[in-house]
């Protein structure tokens, strides 16, 4: 038999299976009419220490943030974001070429002359990476990262530093709200959606926590105010 | 990979000889439990949220052809394949097609326990492909040609000592001199082997913690991020899941990740959760150019509707397996199959037959630790129970212990024999233990007794004290007569 036909044989065995043997519940509204639809959005459980005052969901984010080892600075504007890279960068990063993606790769860089950035489909193995961040929520300290015409997806998990530029508008409170904000864009859902809280670990030998296992060893978070 | 549940108890007591395993063991301690139950203590609305993640489940295993309709036809939507697979060999076969087709001669592959079971590498590798494990404890087992022992932490039977010695072994073009005496040095030359591997690699595979009905998207809850690598720098991303691991919605989604974390390593947060939609899009810079999704049944489907449904609600956080008492002792390869611990007990019998698993749910004490923490509040004892009876329905059990079984059920249908036998067993037991009040041997207990003391009764038995109390109680009248009883039967 044909592969193909092989495969939509197995279709056809699991779904007359699962047909066969499911048990509709006692409670649950008929299936397919409103029921068993993914549009309809449920509402569960949501931790009560997300309900923050817009001075205090920038607070808990910055300290889940740190709890999550990352590194966090706020900046005035967007224009200052290029001084606050140089800073942060020691004299080694200083000297290698960083680099940028997003909203990240068209600020004034021209500002720190000294710094070798590269943009577009550049070097996503460089050991220093910039781009922005689409939310923060202020739950987790997680930032969300989307891949986008102009954003490496890549360039999240290579570098030894990543830098996030985020907005303080774009701090929300939960995940659920992001959803929210992703439902509401024009277009389709991205084709990845990335939480990252924090940089990469691991505990894989011997339970010790060892940070950069793959990915960033740190992750900067530039707060624009 | 070939089940050797049969020979938990000889692998069991192998384990229980093996110093370098208890050494391990013992250098855990109770540190997952701490941390765990630090994470939970810290989210005063975890118990509601198990609640709610429970309803989750039931709903969807309700309408699961539903749900997998819905995600297939997003999956379609965004371009992407999707490949049913009604058994193992079905699955393969899928994979190494598209293996076939793209030419790969390397694949990455993330952390996936569902390619364990079926036992990819090794097929693939036989069909000339070299499978690259990227996760590091993956990585490690890999170069020691071991399998994972547990479905978090693969390499927690290992000591650091064993892994510095591996990679000395393995990667031999780099200096034998070189410091790997911590674990920062072996984290880092991992990192550094692994790296090429993601670039060079063709296909890059990985598994799902979740599928999304209403988005299309495959989910996967990692810290290192060799996941994201593997399925971002490859040309062609394979996904590796099974039937159950539809929820509906991203607003669902968020609800697991509340309880998943905190459940599997006490962290409030992975560093990574990643949602994948079907291939990359125009104007992305990275991203594979072909997206697949492979289903998997392997009697999954026979679960639904079943008593023991609820297995098919795990979201394999593993601390079911932290706080077992048996894991804890004999660790994952015992059980000698994918899926060790509680889980594995509840589980492998639906998947590889209660023939050939049985001794699984039968390793367990029954002290329901694993009940209490799993994050969906999957009945797992009730399960292992339920499996026991199917093993005795199937006279598997040992004829002497059928018999005992049967002596016992005739004794206890008669209960004033039964009070007077028992009686009389607690009289002579506790004349037997003497001033020690303990047994050194007794009839038909050697399993129990060649290790340690069995302690006497003292007093009378349990029956015999409720009767008492009641024609107590019932002189006086007291109120007290309901606590008591409440108490005793506790
Ligand atoms: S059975 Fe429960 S506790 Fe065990 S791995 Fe599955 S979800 Fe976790």
């Amino acid at each position: 038999m044909s592969k193909g036909g092989r495969m939509s044989k197995a279709r056809e065995r699991i779904f007359a299976a699962i047909r066969r043997n499911k048990k509709p519940l006692a409670d649950a509204p008929v299936a397919g009419e409103g029921g068993a639809r993914a549009d309809t959005i449920p509402t569960h459980t949501i931790p009560v220490r997300t309900q923050l005052t817009a001075e205090a969901l920038c607070a808990e984010f910055e300290h889940r943030l740190s709890a999550a080892s990352a590194s966090v600075e706020w900046v005035e504007s967007a224009s200052g974001i290029p001084a606050a890279v140089w800073r942060h960068l020691s004299d080694q990063q200083r000297r290698t070429q960083c680099f940028a993606n997003g909203s990240a790769a068209e600020l004034g860089w021209a500002s720190v002359p000294e710094l070798d950035i590269r943009s577009g489909a550049g070097d996503a193995d460089s050991p220093v990476c910039i781009t922005s961040a689409f939310r923060g929520i202020a739950e987790t300290g997680s930032l969300v990262l989307l891949s986008a015409p102009g954003h490496s997806s890549a360039s999240y998990f290579l570098p030894e530093l990543l830098i996030v530029t985020l907005s303080r508008r774009d701090i929300l409170a939960t995940q659920e709200a992001v959803w929210a904000d992703l439902r509401r864009r024009p277009e389709d859902m991205p084709r990845t959606v990335t939480l990252v809280t924090g940089p990469s670990r691991t505990g894989d030998i011997e339970q010790k926590i060892v940070l950069g296992a793959h990915g960033p060893r740190q992750v900067h978070v530039l707060l624009v105010n | 990979m070939q089940p050797s549940c049969s020979s938990f108890k000889q692998q069991a007591a192998q384990a229980l000889r093996d110093p370098k395993l208890q050494g391990a063991f013992g250098k855990l301690g109770d540190g997952l439990q701490a941390r765990r139950a630090a994470a939970v203590g810290q989210l005063p609305e975890f118990e509601a949220l198990r609640e709610d993640a429970r309803r989750i489940k039931r709903r969807v295993m309700s309408d699961l052809d539903t749900w997998l309709e819905q995600f297939e036809q997003k999956v379609l939507g965004q371009g992407g394949h999707i490949h049913w697979a009604s058994t193992a060999d079905d699955a393969r076969e899928a994979i190494l097609a598209i293996c076939q087709r793209v030419g790969a001669k390397t694949v990455t592959k993330g952390k996936s326990m569902v390619t364990e079971e079926l036992g990819l590498n090794d097929y693939l590798v036989d069909q000339g492909i070299t499978p690259v494990e990227t996760d590091l404890g993956e990585y490690i087992l890999q170069l020691r040609r071991e399998a994972p022992s547990h479905i978090v932490m693969p390499a927690v039977h290992l000591a650091q000592d064993d892994i510095e010695r591996t990679f000395v072994e393995s990667h031999p073009q780099l200096p034998p001199d070189r410091d790997l005496s911590t674990a920062e040095s072996l984290v880092a030359e991992a990192r550094q082997e692994l790296r090429e591997h993601f670039f060079k690699a063709d296909v890059g595979i990985t598994g799902a913690n979740f599928m999304i009905a209403e988005t299309g998207s495959t989910v996967i809850v990692t810290n290192e991020g060799n996941g994201d690598l593997t399925q971002t720098l490859a040309r062609v991303h394979v996904v590796v899941t099974t039937i159950e691991r539809v929820i509906p919605t991203l607003e669902d989604l968020s609800t697991f990740l509340r309880l998943l974390p905190r459940s599997a390593t006490g962290q409030e947060a992975t560093a990574y959760v990643t949602l994948s939609s079907g291939p990359k899009r125009e104007g992305d810079m990275h991203g594979p150019e072909e997206f697949h999704v492979v289903v998997l049944d392997n009697g999954r489907s026979e679960l639904l509707g079943s008593e023991n449904q609820d297995i098919l609600n795990c979201i394999r956080c593993g601390a079911c397996m932290n706080h077992c008492p048996v894991y804890g002792a004999v660790g994952g390869h015992a059980y000698g199959w994918v899926y060790p611990g509680p889980l594995g007990a509840a589980l492998t019998p639906a998947l590889i037959g209660v023939e050939k698993s049985a001794a699984l749910p039968n390793a367990s004490t029954f002290c329901g630790q694993c009940v209490a923490v799993c994050p969906v509040k999957i009945p797992l004892t009730d399960i292992m129970r339920r499996w026991r009876v199917r093993e005795h329905g199937k006279k598997m059990t040992s004829p002497l212990a059928r018999a005992g079984l049967s002596a016992w059920a005739w004794l206890a249908s008669r209960p004033a024999l039964y009070r007077k036998f028992t009686g009389l067993a607690a009289w002579g037991m506790a004349l037997c233990g003497g001033r020690r009040r303990r047994l050194s041997r007794m009839p038909l207990a050697g399993g129990w007794t060649r290790y340690r003391d069995f302690p006497a009764p003292e007093g009378e038995t349990f029956h015999a004290q409720l009767a008492q109390l009641k024609k107590r109680a019932a002189k006086t009248g007291a109120e007290g007569l309901r606590h008591e009883q409440g108490g005793a039967h506790e």
